[in-house]
């Protein structure tokens, strides 16, 4: 997979841009290999994931292309991964404890004037900012949560919190409207922006707001021509840059009040993972010596392999890392908008 | 239209140009060229 940045024609879900850049192109084998590495081409796991993600992209390629006017990147043919893809793709385990946004978010709702309010959470895991605000902020009878998996309603459930394993788009079971929506490292996965934003404007009393956090569009456009590991649909199929933001918000009944960057937070704990993902990457290509080691049973030899493969990548690596330039460079965007008043 | 960032101190159409940061203009006209200014 190389990277183009080729001019193209588009038609952009958040601003109807027309003019942009076609970042790569991506074929469904290519895809699932991402995905299922480990278990190689040809696998069961292999051909299985390959047959979802055309089923989701409805052909055997897609492409990653940037918008010129409001720098929204997104995956086309722009359509979410389905429950297939994500039960072939990843474990459904790990949901984090607690991230960055949790205290941007619990700080922000804080410093509101609306006391106790009613709390709609889209994507809850197994409820970690939830909880963090129950009691504290409001009740557990004020909140409700948008989830899909098990584990998480089961978390969510006997918190006391009120579950919906609904899209937002076709949530008609809520008992009118919330004052808060959150959503952190949710809406990347999701397609149609306009409706999707629509709707959760719908759901929010005027003067409420909606906060949500995703992965910043230049960090992942930077990441990916680094030789990072590419941001593979039909994981994430949008990448949102606070322009983008601010036109979507515009567009659908919102206005973006406020946004911060997560600039040079958890710089090393980045790093770490950055040459992981590079690892990661050389692992994917069969017949490099690190999809080899991945194809080890787990245990000493494998480890071993992994740590001689990773030495030489952090030599080469490191400096980079250690940079002021990287340290500075921000991952993730927390951003509020404000439902209108009338 | 009010479009803030308390972080950045970014103020589109509330501060004057001089006011702010390359960093901040620089995303001030991004914004602006997004919503078709």
């Amino acid at each position: 997979m190389e990277y183009l940045n080729k001019p193209t024609s588009i038609s952009c879900p958040v601003c109807e841009g027309q003019r942009g850049t076609l970042l790569y192109e991506v074929t469904s084998d290519q895809a699932a290999n991402h995905f299922s590495f480990r278990d190689g081409i040809g696998s069961d796991r292999h051909s299985a994931l390959r047959k979802a993600i055309e089923g989701v992209w409805g052909q055997a390629s897609a492409r990653a292309v940037l918008c010129g006017t409001c720098e929204f990147g997104y995956a086309d043919p722009h359509v979410a991964g389905g429950a297939d893809f994500y039960k072939l793709a990843f474990d459904g385990t790990g949901y984090p404890s607690w991230r960055w946004e949790f205290g941007e978010t619990i700080e922000f709702l804080q410093n509101e004037e609306r006391k106790r309010p009613r709390i709609l959470e889209m994507g809850s895991g197994e409820g970690a900012f939830l909880k963090a605000v129950c009691p504290k902020i409001t009740d557990a009878d004020k909140i409700s949560s948008i989830e899909y998996s098990t584990n998480g309603t089961e978390a969510l459930e006997a918190a006391g919190f009120t579950v919906y394993p609904r899209d937002i788009r076709e949530l008609d079971e809520l008992d009118g409207k919330v004052d808060y929506l959150i959503a952190f490292h949710v809406v990347e996965h999701m397609d149609r922006p306009f409706e999707l934003f629509s709707a959760a404007a719908r759901k929010v009393v005027p003067g409420g707001a909606m906060v949500f956090s995703v992965p910043l569009q230049e960090w992942t456009a930077w990441k990916e021509q680094e030789g990072f590991l590419p941001d593979m649909p039909p994981n994430h199929i949008a990448r949102w840059s606070v322009p983008a933001i601010a036109r979507i918000a515009e567009r659908t009944g919102w206005v973006l009040e406020e946004h911060r960057l997560d600039t040079g937070l958890e710089w090393k704990t980045r790093a770490i993972g950055l040459l992981k993902e590079h690892y990661g990457f050389q692992a994917q290509r069969e017949g490099t010596p690190h999809h080899k080691v991945e194809q080890l049973k787990p245990g000493l030899w494998r480890n071993l392999g992994r740590v001689c493969l990773l030495v030489p990548i952090a030599v080469r690596r490191t400096p980079m890392l250690l940079s002021a330039r990287f340290r500075r460079r921000a991952c993730v965007v927390w951003a509020v908008l404000r439902a209108i008043e009338s | 239209m009010a479009f803030t960032n308390r972080k950045l101190g970014l103020l589109i159409l509330k501060k004057p140009d001089s006011k702010f940061t390359i960093e901040e203009q620089a995303l001030n006209r991004r914004v602006e060229i997004a919503m078709g200014k």
